[in-house]
């Protein structure tokens, strides 16, 4: 019994470790320069105004609609102690609705229409640092 | 289109080592910034840039194999298509193209970028004798157009987590809602260029970005934006989206097994300080077993990008020997161990087993990853892989 286990297991471990261990020196000696750009390069400011905790699966949709919400109508400060809750239908169907912006109507734009006029920035609710 | 030496009439190329115009003939030296205001009059009627209308004359060389098309600078001659390594170059067309805004001028001279492959590949363990020495077909110093934007992104996210209780373990969900800003985020604008290439040039010190002026063009070639606001958009939105991600998982402590089960964002770009701007890199290609392979440096911080394939004959048998060495000493220890194991409570010898099991499967697992991610890279190394790569992203 003991035989039949150490022989099941015994490969497994030997060609795991082997392999792990091998594929790691490499992509150390053949694979150079595979990392991305980092976030923190470019990042000036992160900030989470609002956080939930250990929520049970129930509120997990009200949380990000209720939040999307906010922005979409004059991007209120949401309060810490304010609890997730889901919209009402006719919130719902505001939701739906394309935000209001000329920015869309750049999509198809192609390079050479970087001269034509642009909007300074995409959205109304954009606000950037000093 | 060249600029000529004061003193001999000479074409100048600019030298990355002193960041000077030189002539290569009488060995005068000029700062960029004063060719033009100085000498101006020995420049040649076609190449004054019309700067104020925001544009510059250049001449378009195209491929006939891969349809890539170049910049040429100064008086050099192109013989090989720096994307598929083909000599189908020809002179297309001069065309007038969008001044750029800003420029990063080449730090790393051809000698030092040539030195710093060498090194790192020496170092390589399985890297083939034949890399090792190997002989550049075409060393290219070309400057990539990129645009820069800043960027602000809002996002929510619903992040699902499992919290350990002594022997047991609940599910919980964890919401993370706010604001990012991006600074000086960088994306080339060049559809030939793939963008994993491309990202993996980075970081670019951004400190360094001068405005931009065509002198320190000379000696190299570049290329042309190609790209539409859409796909702009498109790059922000999904390096923002990631790096927001990230940042929100990290902000969740505690929970192991953290994914992001739901969300909701946007990403808007400040046009207003939308820069279009040229970065420096080196491109070395060389033949392997009858592939062409390009090796990117970054030519301002000297950052290699490339895989590089690997001695075959040595890993396999180096994986399989030790594999079996392994296998033997496993089975020994498990043999001897597994009968004072077995205590009384069975149970939990059987949870051991599986847990060894599961492991051994997971670093397996891990391992053929790895390796998937080295191939990946030789495959984006291998310029043709490269050009169907940007060729699906035009899709």
């Amino acid at each position: 019994m003991y035989t039949l286990i150490a022989a099941i297991l015994a490969p497994a471990i030997g060609f795991g470790i082997s392999c792990f261990f091998w594929a790691r020196i490499l992509r150390k000696s053949n694979s150079l320069g595979d990392e991305y750009g980092d976030a923190e390069e470019y990042t000036t400011r992160i900030e989470f105004k609002y956080r939930m905790d250990r929520m049970k699966k129930s509120v997990r949709e009200g949380f990000i609609e209720s939040y999307y919400h906010r922005s979409e109508t004059g991007y209120m400060e949401p309060v810490n102690s304010e609890e997730a809750h889901l919209l009402s239908e006719k919130d719902l169907e505001n939701l739906k609705k394309p935000v209001k912006t000329n920015s869309t109507s750049l999509l198809g734009q192609e390079q050479y229409d970087f001269d034509e006029e642009l909007p300074p920035i995409d959205k109304p609710i954009f606000k950037p640092l000093e | 289109m060249a600029t000529l030496c004061k003193n001999c009439g000479s074409g100048l190329t600019f030298d990355p080592k002193t960041q000077m115009l030189v002539c290569q003939y009488c060995g005068g030296s000029f700062k960029a910034e004063e060719v033009e205001a100085e000498f101006g009059d020995t420049l040649e009627a076609n190449d004054i840039t019309d700067s104020a209308q925001g544009y510059y004359n250049c001449n378009i060389y195209s491929c006939g194999t891969c349809g890539g098309e170049i910049i040429i600078h100064g008086t050099e001659a192109s013989a090989n298509c720096i994307y598929c390594g083909n000599s189908t170059v020809v002179f297309n067309r001069i065309s007038r193209q969008k001044r750029p805004n800003c420029i990063i001028p080449f730090k790393i001279t051809k000698d030092e970028a040539l030195d710093i492959i060498r090194e790192r590949f020496n170092k390589g363990f399985f890297v083939p004798k034949a890399i090792k020495n190997f002989k550049a077909e075409h060393v290219r110093g070309i400057y990539i157009p990129y645009w820069i934007v800043d960027a602000y992104h809002s996002g929510a996210v619903v992040i699902r987590g499992t919290v350990k209780h002594g022997k047991s373990s609940s599910t919980y969900y964890y919401g993370r809602s706010g604001e990012m800003i991006l600074h000086n985020l960088p994306f080339d604008a060049s559809l030939l260029l793939a963008d994993e290439s491309s990202e993996r040039l980075e970081p670019f010190k951004m400190a360094d970005l001068k405005d931009f002026d065509e002198d320190y063009l000379m000696g190299f070639y570049s290329n042309i934006s190609d790209v539409t606001f859409g796909e702009i958009r498109r790059s922000a939105y999904n390096r923002a989206v990631k790096y927001f991600n990230d940042y929100a998982l990290k902000d969740v402590k505690g929970p192991s097994n953290k994914t992001i089960v739901s969300s909701m964002e946007d990403t808007a770009l400040d046009y207003g300080k939308l820069k279009y701007a040229m970065l420096p890199a080196w491109f070395v290609t060389y033949d392997y077993e009858g592939k062409h392979n390009t090796i990117l440096v970054n030519g301002q911080t000297g950052k290699i990008v490339c895989g590089i394939p690997w001695n075959k004959p040595l890993f396999y048998s180096l994986l399989i020997g030790s594999g079996l060495l392994l296998t033997v000493l496993a089975f020994i220890l498990l043999r001897t161990t597994l009968p004072f194991m077995n205590t009384s409570k069975d149970s939990d010898l059987g949870k051991v087993l599986v847990a060894i099991g599961a492991g051994a499967v997971a670093l397996f697992v891990l391992g053929i990853k790895t390796m998937g991610g080295v191939l990946k890279s030789i495959r984006l190394t291998q310029a043709r892989d490269i050009f169907n790569f940007a060729k699906k992203r035009q899709e």
